[in-house]
């Protein structure tokens, strides 16, 4: 029950946000010192919990989410919008520089995912 | 996707020569730097892993692992309460081998010579290595438990490295006699999985209470305390009521005696004797390490808290449950991160990758009877002396069945991740 109550604020959410935010080229969030590399250090601690090959699995899938989304979704946890205390206190340690880095980099995934589901036919 | 093996870089080099002079080794595999890995459980395989994936080929990397099936150690015991199958806590490493080039040798590493910097192995090759990382999990202090010793532990199985004993207590267990007593020695501080031994209690109570409702369980404890205590006696009550009896050192005095063919365990209070039993002895790091010399008097190897480098040898890390990484518990978690972090320092140290600041996290969950699961966990930071906590959290008592629930479901999650993120 809490998983669905999860999924359906973070549908909640990224509607809400999405609905009063501009296209992502004017978006209020500023990718432009985001590092693909940092992302790719940071994501090694989401693996351990979040599985990268994007099998259904109880915890949510976050590869090839949105960054926008993905940021938003970080930032609610950080500031205790979101009830998850481990994920409010990973979400805490992280700055905005760790934030849109990690966004960028499992948006980047979501070509991989696509490559890689197309190979195993 | 390209997967890129070592094999397939070795190609892309040689190609790249094909016009140069023939017979003369080419700059860059002369130059390829080496990592070593020792024991490929959730320390190891993860650093093997992140190594050979995240410098792309410019690694060569070996791991050395006696195992051909690693069972984890973690949710072992939930194949003991019948909740999970043997086979799916098992694991292979071909794809540590086909998708990452990783060099996997089914040896034991016998010795480390740190001069000439190279592992041998049990059948006398020597591998060299530029920088080694030691995986090696835990061995066991047997004479802590006077009496106690390796032919005690069919009788008696410690079960703390997963594998055939697990199978053999569950048989044991499911074929206690009815109205017998269930006995657990379990090990004093520091040792692997602190809430490790009160899972298996919860699951022996579960498998108990559906074929032998009548037997009972006795816990002699080699410590006051222990990890999320008042979680599991809580859940204790609410599942097994009048099951479990838990006494620690200060209620029975301690433990004098192990006598496995009686089957007993005296202590100054009393002797109990049992129909099965777990003893869990005191615990020290896996023995390479000794062997290599990086251990302390209490036999952990003390390391480097931003880069797991052992303190007494810049070219060795120590990680997973034989570093001393306090304020870090010694679980699969836990060497799954400081993996990361030792991978991180070694990239950097040997083709210049960048070093970022060491973070860490671990999440310990258990599980008390069918949905009921709690967790305990918290984030940290490499700090000057020691790894620091940042934030920690743990279940609380009186949650509802829906949490609980969650907890539990979000364990399973884990684990197909943290497989995947070790094996591949």
């Amino acid at each position: 029950m809490l998983f669905r109550f999860f999924s359906v604020t973070v549908i909640f959410l990224t509607f809400f946000t999405f609905a009063f935010l501009p296209a992502r080229a004017e978006s209020i969030i500023d990718f432009s010192s985001a590092d693909i590399e940092y992302g790719q250090y940071l994501a090694s601690e989401c693996t351990s919990c979040h599985l990268l090959s994007g099998k259904e699995s109880k915890i949510p899938n976050i590869v090839g989410l949105e960054a926008e989304t993905f940021v938003v979704v970080l930032r609610a946890y950080r500031d205790k919008h979101l009830s998850h205390e481990a994920m409010q206190n990973i979400a805490s340690r992280l700055g905005d520089e760790e934030m849109i880095s990690l966004a960028i980099y499992f948006e980047s995934l979501r070509d991989e995912e696509k490559a890689n589901k197309e190979e195993t036919y | 996707m390209v997967k890129l093996t070592r094999r397939k870089f070795g190609k892309l080099v040689g190609a790249g020569v094909a016009a140069g002079a023939v017979g003369v080794p080419t700059l860059a595999q002369a130059a390829i730097p080496k990592v070593v890995v020792i024991g490929g459980g959730a320390g190891g395989a993860t650093a093997a892993r992140y190594i050979a994936k995240d410098s792309k080929g410019a690694i060569e990397v070996t791991l050395i692992e006696p195992t051909k099936k690693y069972y984890t150690c973690f949710f072992s015991n939930l194949y003991l309460g019948g909740v999970r199958s043997y086979e799916s806590i098992g694991h292979t490493y071909e794809k540590l081998a086909y998708d990452f080039g990783i060099n996997v040798i089914h040896e034991w590493a016998t010795g480390v010579d740190r001069d000439k910097k190279e592992v041998v192995l049990s059948s006398g090759a020597r591998v060299p290595y530029d920088r080694l990382i030691i995986s090696p999990g835990i061995d066991f202090k047997y004479d802590s438990v006077p009496g106690y010793s390796p032919e005690s532990t069919n009788a008696m199985p410690h079960a703390w490295k997963s594998g055939s004993q697990v199978q053999l207590l569950k048989a044991q267990v499911e074929n206690m006699k009815e109205g017998g007593t269930f006995l657990m020695v379990p090990p004093p501080n520091p040792y692997r999985c602190p809430p490790g031994p009160y899972e298996r209690i919860s699951m022996v109570a579960k498998i108990l209470k559906e074929r032998n409702p009548t037997a009972s369980i006795m816990i002699l404890d080699t410590k006051e305390k222990f990890s999320k205590q008042g979680l599991f006696q809580e859940g204790w009550d609410n599942h097994y009521k009048g099951m479990i009896e838990w006494l620690p050192p200060s209620v029975h005095g301690g433990i004098k005696n192990i006598d496995h063919r009686a089957m007993s365990v005296e202590t100054d209070f009393d002797t109990f004797t049992a129909d099965a039993a777990c003893v869990i002895p005191a615990q020290k790091a896996g023995q390479i390490a000794a062997l290599a010399n990086l251990t302390n008097e209490a036999g952990w190897c003390p390391i480097n808290p931003k880069t797991m480098q052992s303190t007494m040898d810049e070219n060795i890390h120590v990680i997973g449950d034989a570093s001393v990484a306090t304020s870090m518990p010694k679980s699969g978690f836990s060497a799954n991160s400081q993996a990361k972090v030792a991978a991180m320092a070694v990239r950097a140290a040997l083709i210049g990758s960048k070093m970022f600041g060491s973070k860490y996290a671990n999440t310990c969950w258990s599980l008390i009877a069918e949905d009921d699961g709690i967790k305990v966990g918290a984030t940290y930071e490499g700090g000057a002396e020691k790894i620091d906590v940042v934030d920690k959290f743990i279940s609380k008592t009186g949650e509802d069945a829906a949490t609980r629930k969650s907890t539990y479901e979000e364990s399973l999650g884990w684990y197909d991740a943290i497989s995947a993120d070790m094996f591949g």
